[in-house]
């Protein structure tokens, strides 16, 4: 599993990639409580690149958008291959998270 | 004739084999209580806690009122015995080296298996027939770390404490009968029995009260995790659970006392 | 035809094979239980069990989740011999898996939410707020959200198996075996469970084992089915297939009449020797 960050005018992008699952989440847990720290208010997850996420990773991201939430910021998620959009969707998830096709169309709706 | 000595054989059989399986079960319990927590894999905590507070402080009423009422009694016993020689005066030593060596030990096994010996067999045996015990084993987490260690580091703990309490106890019911019917001073009675008790007299109570924690612990969990037929089989293996931890308790009283007075 | 060469190259083929039972048998008091059963269960397929009271389904899952071991016979799991592991490979095997026990077995003495929790504190390291979601989650995916703090005392009995599934699910489990899932449970409810179980499959790639005797359920869910008669399988197969058996037993079974191989009538002169232990009359 790799974590990396990248930016996008006022967007924190997060790439997610390999397997979030019970012995690394947390890691990814600590890369958001750092943005949280920083009162980043406009987070996108890329997750692409993820193969498997588990109930812990989903678990995390909705920790992390409680969080958002709670000073107004907001929380997108993009690039979910259809393995792991067959996870939210089983999770019942797939409503709960704003979730888009394309990066490019989850950035726009940023500036909005 | 026959038939008997048959009886006698098999049940000697029976008897050896659920001691080689406590036995093991005990060793198992040993490594999950003091070898395990330093690779990491404490004893379940919150179980310890609650089975600290159920033999510490819920079986402590009880146990101080026998003690209490058995120390009143021993009093009197002793008391009217040692009229006949007019030496009252050694009532206090007497009740105190009593309790110390062996009454407090013994009584406070004996109600203590009695009233937690049969909770953790009637508990354990409940979760077996409910296939709890199946499922922990299923979920990767072992019967013996989660249930066994902590109730057994509970009861080693916790016996020896109340025995002290027990042996408290017993030398008050003592002194209130030399007091009041017997009309000795305070100190006199007390300075009588400090002077008797030894430190060894403390020492060897107390041992023995490790041994009856570990006797209580096991046959209470080992019976309970070798229940069968549901509701009826937890009855059975609750009544076998306390007959039996009674039994072994005073036969390693006996054999203690023996190798006590003989070294 | 095609079909069924691609199907069974598949089963051949040791990736697909999540479990392979080999010639186990298992004796009770010298009673055959279980008699030289072969077996192979499919990754991410559904496979049930299926037989009257007493034919050995309850002992041959058992005997896959490694609770008992057999008299010969191999069970393979992933590749992996389960009847020669010593316990802690047991266990770390047995972290991939959930199971469904009948009755539920929920922990009386712990809350529905700790009962769920109890996995993953035990084998995850998680934050603790995680794990309270991933209870909520788990919850919210039997239909139990807002029972969190009830004690299993306090719920009924098909709500403390829909408790018990979520348990089982919490680690996210690669393989998931369940004992008579609909059992006591309404008809809306276990018409719910057997579209969770579905959708774990189909959706998350989850190996399931069922063993039931309910043939509604069986028929909706399997992938394939497998007969057990008497310690033996006398048929596994797919739904469609074993419906159109000619196997009298399967179908007596199937149709669930009381005439048949399976409750074969015993003459009058045999009765006459149970009852009287006379062999002839004279």
């Amino acid at each position: 599993m790799k974590i990396e960050e990248r930016r996008e005018k006022d967007v924190v992008i997060v790439d997610l990639s390999g397997e979030v699952d019970f012995y690394n989440s947390s890691k990814v847990r600590e890369k958001f409580i750092n943005l949280v720290k920083q009162k980043r208010k406009a987070i996108l997850i890329n997750l692409g690149e993820v193969t498997y996420i588990d109930s812990s990773g989903l678990a995390t991201l909705i920790e992390l958008m409680q969080k958002l939430n709670g000073y107004g910021g907001k929380l997108k998620l993009t690039g979910l291959n259809q393995s792991v959009r067959n996870i939210f969707e089983v999770s019942k998830l797939i409503d709960v998270f704003s979730i888009y096709e394309e990066e490019e169309e989850a950035l726009k709706t940023y500036n909005r | 004739m026959r038939n008997f000595c048959g009886y006698l054989g098999r049940s000697l059989n029976l008897a050896l084999r659920h001691l080689g399986s406590i036995l093991s079960l005990f060793r198992q319990a040993l490594y999950w209580i003091f070898i395990a927590p330093f690779r990491g894999k404490p004893v379940n905590k919150k179980d310890f806690i609650g089975q600290l507070e159920l033999i510490g402080v819920k079986s402590l009423p009880i146990v101080s009122f026998v003690s209490f009422f058995f120390g009143i009694t021993l009093a009197m016993l002793t008391a009217y015995q040692l009229r006949i020689f007019q030496s009252e005066i050694l009532v206090g030593a007497l009740v105190g080296v009593s309790f110390s060596r062996e009454l407090g030990p013994l009584l406070t096994a004996i109600v203590v298996a009695a009233r937690v010996g049969a909770a953790m067999t009637a508990e354990l045996g409940t979760m077996k027939v409910s296939e709890e015990i199946d499922a922990l084993e299923t979920m990767a987490i072992r019967p013996v770390r989660f249930l066994i260690a902590p109730r057994l580091l509970a009861i080693l703990i916790m016996l020896p404490c109340l025995t002290i309490i027990a042996n408290i106890v017993g030398i008050l019911g003592g002194y209130l009968i030399a007091k009041l019917s017997l009309g000795l001073d305070t100190y006199y009675y007390f300075s009588q029995t400090f002077k008797a008790m030894e430190a060894k007299d403390l020492f060897t109570g107390l041992i023995k009260s490790f041994f009856f924690a570990g006797i209580i612990g096991m046959v209470g969990c080992y019976q309970g995790f070798i229940v069968r037929g549901g509701a009826e089989g937890v009855g059975r293996a609750t009544t076998t659970s306390v007959v039996s931890s009674i039994f072994l308790i005073i036969v390693t009283d006996c054999f203690f006392n023996a190798l006590f007075y003989f070294i | 035809m095609l079909c069924s060469i691609l199907f069974n190259k598949g089963v051949s083929d040791p990736y697909h094979a999540m479990i392979i039972v080999k010639n186990l048998v298992k004796s009770f008091d010298n009673r055959k239980i279980l008699d030289n059963i072969n077996l192979k269960i499919e990754k991410g397929k559904i496979t049930v069990i299926m037989g009257g009271s007493g034919c050995g389904k309850s002992t041959l899952l058992r005997h896959l989740i490694g609770s008992i071991r057999p008299d010969s016979g191999e069970i393979l799991i992933a590749g992996e011999d389960i009847t020669k592991m010593d316990e802690d490979s047991l266990d770390n095997l047995r972290k991939r898996f959930g199971m469904l026990y009948q009755s539920g077995a929920l922990f009386n003495s712990m809350s529905v939410g700790e009962n769920v929790a109890l996995p993953l504190r035990e084998h995850a390291k998680l934050d603790n707020k995680i794990i309270e979601i991933i209870v909520k989650m788990k919850l919210e995916l039997v239909g139990l959200t807002g029972f969190k703090d009830l004690f299993p005392s306090q719920i009924s009995g098909g709500m403390k198996k829909r408790v018990a599934l979520a348990r089982a699910l919490a680690l996210d489990p690669e393989v998931v075996f369940y004992d008579e899932p609909g059992a006591g449970l309404d008809p809306v409810t276990r018409a719910a469970i057997d579209k969770l179980i579905i959708d774990l499959s189909k959706k998350l790639n989850i190996t399931s084992v069922v063993v039931t005797h309910e043939m509604k359920s069986a028929f909706s869910i399997a992938n394939k089915i497998a007969m057990l008669h008497e310690g033996k399988i006398i048929i596994y197969d797919s739904a469609t297939e074993i419906k159109n058996s000619q196997n009298e037993v399967v179908q007596q079974f199937i149709a669930g009449s009381p005439e048949g191989p399976l409750t074969r009538r015993r003459t009058g002169k045999e009765y006459l020797v149970t009852l009287t232990g006379v062999s002839k009359h004279r």
